[in-house]
Order: C-alpha cells, then structure tokens, then sequence
C-alpha cells in the first residue's frame, strides 16, 4: 500500500538518521574519551588527557562509623580546619579541579585536562561536563571563576587564600577556564588540588562586606553544605556529630558506604575504647607507638601503617648568637643520634629526619642526607672554634666568655616531643652544652618561637633551640617547602621561623620559583637540600610513621594515603584511582 | 534582713565589676594569642599585611582599655560576642552547654551531698569502730584518686569488656522516637560520668560532716539533751547534725558556685558535652569571647551561690542573727 511504502520508507529514513547520529556520537565520546593519566615525570603545565580510571562502582554498605576527636566546625567548605581531618571530610563534599591519587600523584578530578603558557602564568583547565551540584544544578566554568574571585574579594583569609591570593579566572565557555597568576605556578595543578569549588548560585553576595570579622559570621551563619562531591552533609551537631549521605548521582560513580555517621569523643583513650567495643568502626587519628602491640591482638581490627609528611624538627635561633655559627649548629647535628630518637621517642614508628626537609617518599627528595652521631668529632669541632670550657665546670663558654646554657623549648602536650627534648639534653652534656628542657604550653610555645605568626612586625624570637613541629600542609608543595630556608623577604621566608640567612641558599630558591622546566628545577631542589644538610638551619629530627586501626568485619576498603592515612575520600570511592 | 541584703547587693555588685576587669585581662595576659584560631591552620601563610587587617577587624589591635570598655558595654548589654573558633554567638554555645552541664554536676552535687552527709554522720555515730574506720579510710583513698583515672576504669569495665553502657556522649547520635526513650537514653549516658563525679566529690562533704558532727557531739548542749530524756533520733537530728551541717553549708555552697563550671576531666573522658571543656578548649583556643562569658557566667554562679549561703546561714543559725544586729 502506498501508505505502508511511505510509512516504510520513513523508517527507513529515522533508521538511517538514527544510526548516524549513533555514529556521530560514538566518535564524540571516542574524542572526548580520555587517555589513561600520563606520569608521575610529566613537564609542569602540561595536564594530558586523562580517564579518572574509574572502575565499576563498588556494591554499598549501609552504614560505617568513624569517631574523631575534636569539632570541625560547621564543616562547609568555608568553615573548616584545613588540617587533617577536618580537610578530608570537607572533600567528602566537595570537588577540586584536580585530585591526588593515594600515592601523591595529580590526577583529574572535575579538570580532565590542563595546559600552562611557557611561564606558567596562565592555565587553561577543561572542566567535566557531567557534574551537578547536590541542588541539581549544573557546575560549570563560571563556579571556578568564582571561587577565585571569591576568595580574594571576600573570604581574605584561609588555606585557600593563600593559594589563589592574586590570581583571576577568565570564563571561555562552560566547560573552560583559564587561571592567571601573578608569579609563575609551575605546580599550580598539584596546588588546586586544595581548593574546594564553591557554587556561585550559592555563595554569590555572602559576607561581601569590608570588614572580615562580619564577613567571617555572615558566612559560618550560612553554613551551606552544597558540593559536587561524593558525599552530602546530613545531620550535624559541631559539638557532637556530623552524618554523611552518599551522593548516588557522584560523576565518579557512588560511593562505598550510604551513611557516614562521624562521632566527636574528645577523649584519646575514651575513642580508643569505642573502637575496642565496637560502637564505632575506625577513628581518625592514629595509634600511639605504645599501644600497637595492644591493637595487633584485638578480634576484627586491623592495623595499617604509612608514612606522614609532618615533621619533627629541632628549630635552632640562627638570629641569635652561637647559633649563627654553622660550626655550632653543625656541632648540635653531631651530637644528635636519629636512630636512637626514633627507637626510643617513637619506638620504631618514624622515618630518620632527611636534612633536606623533603620526606625521602616525595618526588625531588634527594636521599642519603641523615646525621649521624659523632660527639667526638663535635667536641672537637666547638674546641677548635673557640668554644672552650675554661673554667672547667663541663660546660662550654663561647669566645665572649659567655656560658654555653639554653633552653629547648617543647610542647606541653606533646610527649613525644619533651623525650626528644631530654634525650637533646643528655647528648647537649657530653659535648659541653648546658640543656634545659622547657615544656610550654602550646599556644605559648608557638608565640616563643613564631611570634605573631608575622616575621616582619616581631622579628627575631628569643628562643634558644625548640622542639617543634610542621605540619603535613608544609610538604603539599615539596618545592615550596623549601622556603623554609629563605630569608630575603619576610613574605617568600615566612616558615624561616630561625632567620637562618644564606645569600647562596637565596638565590638558588630564586631561581627555583622563577624557573618551570622540570629537569632544572629538580636539580635545583637537590642543590637546595644538599645545602641544607651542609649548614644546618634547623636539625630534621624525623617524620611520623602512622598506624590507624579499624574494625575489618564493618569495612575493609580502607586506602592509605601516604601522608594522610584512611580517614580520606578515596576510601570511600575505591573504584577512583585504582 | 533588707538591710543585710542590700548590704550585700553593693557588695557583690563591686565584685561582680572586679570580676569582670579580671575576667578581661588574664586571658590576654597569657602568651600567645587567638590568631592562629581565627585565621586557621595556615596561618603562617597570611601576609603581614593581612594579619594586620585580621587584628584590626576583629579588634584585637586596639589599645586594651578599649578593649575592655567595649567588652563593658557588649556584656551590660547582654551581648556575649561571637566565638574566634567556631564563628557562631557566644551565647548558643555556652546556653547549649549549660543545661548538660547543671544535670551532671549538678545532680552530681546533691547525691554527693545527701550521701557525704549521711555517711558522714553515720561515720561519726561509730568513731573508733572498724565501720568509721573503713569509711573514713576508703574516701580518703577515694580523694587521692584522680577522676580521669577512675573515669577510664569505668569505661574499660562498663563499656568495653560488658558493653552494657556507652562510652561516650550525652545522648545517642541518632534520637530516641518519643520523650520517654529520649530521656531513658540520656540517663543510660549519665549513668558513668554522674557515678564518677559522684565517687570523687562526696569524700570532701563525707570528712567535713564527719568531723564537724564529732566535734558537735562533743558539746555540751548535747549532753543537756541527754539529760533532759529527749529520744536519740531527735538529738542526733535536731540538735547534732543541724549545728553540724553549718561548715557543710559553706562547702556546698562553694560547690554549688562551681557547678556552672562543669566537671572538666569527667566531660572530657566521656566526651560530655558541658560547660568546663568549652572552657578548657577556649583556653587552648585563646577564644576570648568564649572565655569572657564562660568566666563571667562562672563568676554569678559563685556569687549568687555566695549570697544563698549568706542569706541561709542567718535562718539556720541564730547566732548569726543575733550578731549582726
């Protein structure tokens, strides 16, 4: 019938327009599919094609508790303690442009691709094109230029800030932006891994007033949680709790546990006993040395062990004499034992201290710069320098006469760091240095040696030595962390808490920061630390070995990530980065 | 008796401004300061010049007297600040606290009391005998024990090894359906840090009521009633331990004055959520708003418990009555 022909032939028609818009389509997903992510080695500023290597997603268990042991706060992107782990749970929510897979590598995340200008003064991102908010509403271009914008115009402070401080962000379409920064980034992909995209449909106007402490409240009063991320926030009380929702819609696919519930018990051991009776199914921070072998015998839990990037040090006041002397703060180094302090102090659980500050796991560490004990050669060292016990009491006088008798300064509430303490004073005897360890409260103890936080307004501190800590936050960038060695200007050297000078040292990490290619800048980093172990600014006493428990009937798809630990987003997306 | 009282309203409205001067001043007179709380962990990172604006908006760069007149006038006003840690009013912290705060020690100090002061009397009735002398022995021996110790036994017997109760927290994370099972479940959660706080504070009501029925007993008022044919219970309880319980006032209301403050170790091993941690937590913090009011809320607890034992303590001895006409 003419009827059937037409209708036929119109099938025939919608067949054929049906597969080649199969065909185009499947060529369009082949383009836009991306390569498997390039190296660890690749040159800065250049992101390759990438697939997020996602697996099938995992089958979801109901529930999982993790206590931790103090407040978060409000827990939104902007209300949030950028350390561990109030940062990871925030992640929980929220996306960056880009990740790091559990070996510190950059991996995409809502960024599939990215390219820098020859100085790194320009980066142009691609952006998914399949991501909502939790609100439904579609992410794009324009949310990434707002956090940039936002944080330099209204938030003005923050772990955030003091990455995008100065940059901008030009919107070419939804799915690309371009970020301009002042100075060259050359490892801008590996910083952006720390800023949370905010939502503008949200944000937009919120504490945009000129004054921060009102700025401040406007914004902890909205305490809204609406993220891209894998999680969404569900009941919460910040002296309390916080609950989790898996986001089943995620880009990367839903992830492993439908209800995170995040206990606060303030009390270490309290926490510990949780775990023990099984009313809570890991908790965040990781086991004292002492109490492992306890552990290793309980039913259902399991231990896991990893590295961290914070980092004991022995911080030596170079603004003050002796210890502007590189003779006596090499003298120090020598009478130090790190196998002893790491046995002893953290029965086995640390990594000895590289003096090039870079943990010897991160990419650029040069490896093998370890003190080693000598206080023979360190007696001998001070006495042909002129540091002499002339008065034959045991203790050494400097070339003025004046006693060699300081204090090392700990923290109260860090045992650890008071037996590092004592030990440093019994060797300080045996080479001729009169040691007091003074255990201070904490907040007194960081205002004995960093006062105000501000390098300019109090200049040098009156400590002598200090026991102190940096945390992981310092080795995000490892490059960067080695302005802790800097001293021409007081913004660059902030971290030089010592005022440690060295015109050589200076120029090197100028010439670091100002160049982008990856060959030169690793043999200048090297140059840097081998420096370092040379003179001696500060002595680095070791880095923490953690070990987290967990009760493996309840989960066992727990990731370490080096530098972190389990409590991280990737535990709960196992078939990210696999 | 309007005379006396209002006597003592000047007297404690002075101290109440002392108080307050006080207050101010000790937080900012430790080292350090609350920058790093304000500003976060990466504090360090801040420029100069943008921890100088810090200082500047949130005040702390003005001279201290101020300071301390603006703190005044926000506090006559009733305005208790916003919190550096946590950004939110001073006052939905500390109020959110408070009511946690008066059922643990609060309900701690009247079992305390009642029981310190019956064992205390009982202790007293027997002297010399094996009973006074174990009683008097176990809360001596009770007193030395620090509570955070006897905190973590109960945890380790009750909690982790029985698991018949919870380890932490003032209720359930996830609420209780119906009014009765909300409270069944906040009273299962008080059951060790209560009995805790309980077993270290009746030893000071137990030694004080002991000693001072026993010097009572010895008075002669006593053997008066003896003579006079009056029952033992009346004389023990109308005459004896009504003078005794004077010097027990005084403790109690000492005690009572400290309630607001919480119990800090106890709330701290239970992760209860009080007053006296916040307050442990603010000092950390520097948190000076926090602080402030903590103090000053502290401070009218213990003078309002002050002016309780002196307007009581006329009704109750009538000595005092007399003398100060």
């Amino acid at each position: 019938m003419k009827e059937d022909v037409g209708v036929t032939k119109n099938l025939r028609q919608l067949a054929a327009l049906a597969l080649s818009a199969a065909l185009v389509f499947a060529a369009c997903e082949t383009t836009a599919s991306p390569a498997p992510s390039g190296a660890a080695t690749q040159p800065p500023g250049t992101g390759e094609p990438s697939d997020p290597s996602v697996a099938a997603p995992p089958t979801q268990i109901e529930e999982l508790t993790v206590a931790t042991f103090d407040t978060e706060f409000t827990l939104t992107a902007l209300d949030i303690n950028y350390g561990y782990p109030g940062f990871e749970l925030a992640k929980l929510q929220y996306d960056s442009l880009t990740g790091i897979d559990t070996g510190n590598e950059v991996r995409e995340q809502l960024a599939t691709q990215w390219e820098s200008n020859d100085d790194a003064t320009e980066w142009t991102f691609t952006l998914r094109d399949d991501v909502t908010w939790h609100d439904g509403e579609a992410f794009t271009a324009d949310d990434v230029a707002f956090t940039v914008r936002y944080e330099n115009d209204v938030v003005r402070g923050g772990g955030a800030f003091t990455v995008l401080r100065g940059f901008e962000a030009e919107v070419i379409d939804d799915t690309h932006v371009t970020i301009t920064t002042p100075q060259p980034e050359p490892e801008l992909d590996r910083k952006l891994m720390r800023i949370l995209i905010l939502p503008e449909h949200i944000w937009d106007g919120v504490g945009d007033v000129e004054d921060l402490e009102e700025s401040n409240r406007l914004i902890v009063e909205l305490a809204d949680h609406t993220g891209t991320g894998p999680y969404m926030m569900g009941d919460y009380d910040p002296d309390r709790f916080y609950t989790f929702i898996a986001n089943d819609n995620y880009f990367l696919g839903p992830p492993a546990v439908k209800r995170i519930v995040v206990p606060i018990i303030k009390d270490t051991t309290a926490l510990f006993a949780a775990l023990r009776s099984g009313e809570v199914d890991a908790v965040v921070p990781p086991l004292q040395p002492e109490n492992i072998a306890d552990f290793q015998n309980q039913p259902n839990i399991e231990l896991v062990e990893g590295p961290t990037f914070s980092t004991r040090t022995l911080q030596i006041n170079a603004a003050k004499e002796p210890f502007d002397d590189p003779i006596v703060r090499r003298a120090i180094g020598m009478m130090i034992d790190p196998q002893e302090l790491v046995d002893v102090v953290k029965l086995g659980q640390a990594v000895i201290g590289s003096q090039g500050y870079i943990h010897p796991n991160l990419p650029g560490a040069v490896q093998g710069l370890t003190l080693e004990r000598d206080s023979a050669g360190a007696n001998q060292l001070l006495e042909d320098a002129g540091y002499r016990d002339t008065d034959g009491d045991g203790v050494r006088e400097t070339p003025d006469g004046e006693p060699m008798a300081y204090d090392v300064v700990a923290w109260a509430e860090e045992p650890d760091m008071i037996r590092a303490a004592d030990l440093i004073r019994e060797w300080g005897a045996e080479i001729g240095l009169d040691l007091t360890t003074a255990a201070t409260e904490t907040n007194a103890a960081v205002d004995l040696v960093w006062p105000g936080f501000n390098r300019s307004e109090s200049g040098p501190a009156s400590f002598d030595l200090a026991v102190w800590n940096w945390s992981s936050g310092v080795l995000n960038v490892p490059s960067q962390a080695l302005e802790l060695f800097y001293d021409s200007d007081v913004v660059t050297g902030r971290l030089n808490v010592d005022f440690y000078e060295s015109s050589e040292m200076d120029g090197l990490i100028d010439s670091l920061t100002a160049t982008t290619d990856l060959d030169e800048r690793l043999t200048l980093m090297a140059q840097i630390q081998e420096l370092a172990f040379e003179d001696l600014p500060f002595i680095v006493l070791w880095y923490p070995v953690d070990t987290y428990a967990y009760n493996a009937s309840a989960y066992d798809g727990w990731r370490f990530q080096d530098g972190l630990g389990i409590i991280n987003r990737l535990s709960f997306l196992p078939q990210v980065y696999p | 008796m309007k005379r006396i009282l209002a006597r003592r309203l000047i007297q404690y409205g002075l101290l109440l401004f002392f108080a307050l001067a006080i207050n101010f001043m000790v937080p900012r007179l430790a080292p350090g300061g609350p920058l790093q709380t304000i500003a976060g962990a990466d504090v360090g990172l801040l420029e100069p010049s943008e921890l100088a604006q810090l200082l500047r908006d949130y005040g702390l760069d003005k001279p201290l007297y101020e300071q301390f007149a603006d703190y005044l006038v926000q506090t006559a006003s009733g305005d208790l600040g916003y919190s550096y840690r946590q950004g939110r009013p001073v006052s939905d912290i500390l109020f959110a606290r408070i009511p946690w705060t008066l059922l643990l020690a609060g309900s701690g100090l009247v079992i305390a009391t009642i029981i310190g002061i019956l064992l205390g009397a009982y202790a007293a009735l027997h002297r010399g005998s094996r009973r006074d002398v174990s009683l008097t022995g176990a809360f001596v021996v009770l007193q030395s024990l620090p509570a955070f110790w006897i905190g973590m036994v109960f945890i380790a017997i009750f909690a982790t090894r029985l698991q018949i109760l919870p380890t932490f927290g003032g209720q359930s994370i996830v609420a209780s359906e119906g009014t009765i099972e909300q409270i069944l479940d906040i009273a299962v959660h008080l059951v060790m840090p209560l009995t805790v706080l309980v077993l270290v504070s009746i030893p000071h009501i137990f030694l004080t009521t002991r000693y001072s029925m026993l010097g009572v007993l010895q008075e002669d008022f006593i053997d008066t009633a003896y003579a006079k044919g009056l029952r033992r219970g009346v004389i023990l309880l109308r005459h004896a331990l009504r003078n005794a319980l004077l010097p027990v006032l005084t403790v109690f209301a000492l005690h009572l004055g400290g309630v607001v403050s919480g119990a800090t170790v106890i709330e701290t091993v239970f992760s209860y959520p009080g007053v006296g941690r916040l307050i442990y937590e603010s000092v950390i913090a520097r948190d000076f708003p926090v602080l402030q009011a903590g103090f000053f809320v502290i401070t009218l607890s213990i003078v309002a418990a002050n002016l309780m034992a002196d307007l009581l303590y006329p009704i109750l001895d009538p000595r005092v009555r007399t003398a100060a006409r």
